[in-house]
């Protein structure tokens, strides 16, 4: 996975949930559990672990607070942060307007 | 500068500092007759007076010139995306995004110069044509249908090698002399708890005795 690829997908992503063309959840429909436990990092996946357990309660919100966006464009496929980024722009009709 | 326009500034923004995005991506969608129809007039004149200035007219004087924001503000949304898409297309896929066309603008055919009604926002867009040849995304089958073209495509997966078991050897049963003459004196002087025949069962003649397997009969 290119730095230069990673780098800007962090940012789109960044910038999808700033300007609230993602929401977390929107996120956390592509980048499942499963696909996160597959691609996480152990130490990384501790901390999401360890953050919800001390919570009480897992959401998308505190995924994302642990696996910011740089970690996701990181460790997740970036296919996968592309296929969620296009779904969000799609329904925000920037394919139309 | 609405949210939707500052996620496309700040992507394209991102892209070209990257390098994922090159003024040239910029300049296949956002075309020049896209800029004419588009551009107020003052961003117009800047750039021509940019170009004359330098006595050159290339994409990157036409990025550097309007900057982003600008070309964010003001280009169709659909163009915008169509460059950001097309560029992801490429930095996933390689060559797949060769095949990706920049957006049509349905303003364009408006007169020379000079900007149709907004109202031609809402003409049915035609979108980037993506080749079928695409990486595969981990994203579900149905997500990708209702993201269309600007999804990429699964590949074929390497056809797996199938493995030959190695059988090409025999094996050597004949122990010869290396057989024990008395093999259970021999496991018990080695440590070997003895064996007391006559508390071992023979579980084949307890199973016969039992049920007559050839009718399913108890004897």
């Amino acid at each position: 996975m290119s730095d230069a690829r990673q780098r800007w997908f962090a940012q789109l992503v960044q910038a999808g949930l700033d300007e609230k063309i993602l929401e977390p959840a929107d996120v956390l429909a592509h980048a499942t559990p499963e696909v996160l436990a597959n691609h996480l990092p152990p130490a990384l996946l501790s901390k999401v672990l360890a953050s919800s357990l001390a919570a009480g309660a897992m959401t998308p919100e505190r995924v994302l607070e642990t696996v910011d966006a740089p970690a996701l464009a990181a460790h997740v496929p970036n296919e996968t942060l592309w296929a969620c980024l296009a779904e969000a722009a799609e329904r925000a009709g920037l394919t139309k307007g | 500068m609405d949210a939707k326009r500052t996620f496309l500034a700040r992507s394209i923004a991102a892209g070209l500092e990257c390098g994922t995005i090159t003024p040239d991506d910029v300049l296949t969608h956002a075309t020049a007759e896209v800029l004419a129809n588009h551009l107020p007039k003052d961003q117009s004149a800047k750039l021509l007076a940019a170009s004359l200035a330098s006595k050159t007219m290339t994409p990157a004087l036409v990025v550097e010139t309007l900057g982003v924001a600008t070309l964010a503000e003001h280009l169709p949304m659909k163009v915008l995306w169509g460059c950001i898409a097309a560029c992801a297309q490429r930095a996933l896929g390689g060559a797949a995004a060769v095949a990706v066309k920049p957006v049509a603008d349905t303003r364009a055919k408006g007169a020379a110069g000079k900007a149709e009604p907004a109202k031609d926002d809402k003409a049915p867009a035609a979108k980037p044509n993506v080749s079928k040849s695409s990486p595969a995304p981990a994203a579900s089958a149905s997500s990708n249908a209702r993201a269309g073209a600007a999804y990429p495509r699964a590949t074929s997966s390497p056809p797996l090698k199938r493995r030959v078991p190695q059988t090409d050897f025999e094996v050597d049963t004949d122990v010869g002399e290396h057989w024990p003459a008395n093999p259970v004196a021999e496991a018990e002087a080695l440590g070997a708890i003895p064996v007391v025949e006559d508390s071992m069962t023979d579980w084949h003649q307890e199973q016969t005795r039992d049920v007559d397997i050839s009718n399913g009969r108890k004897r």
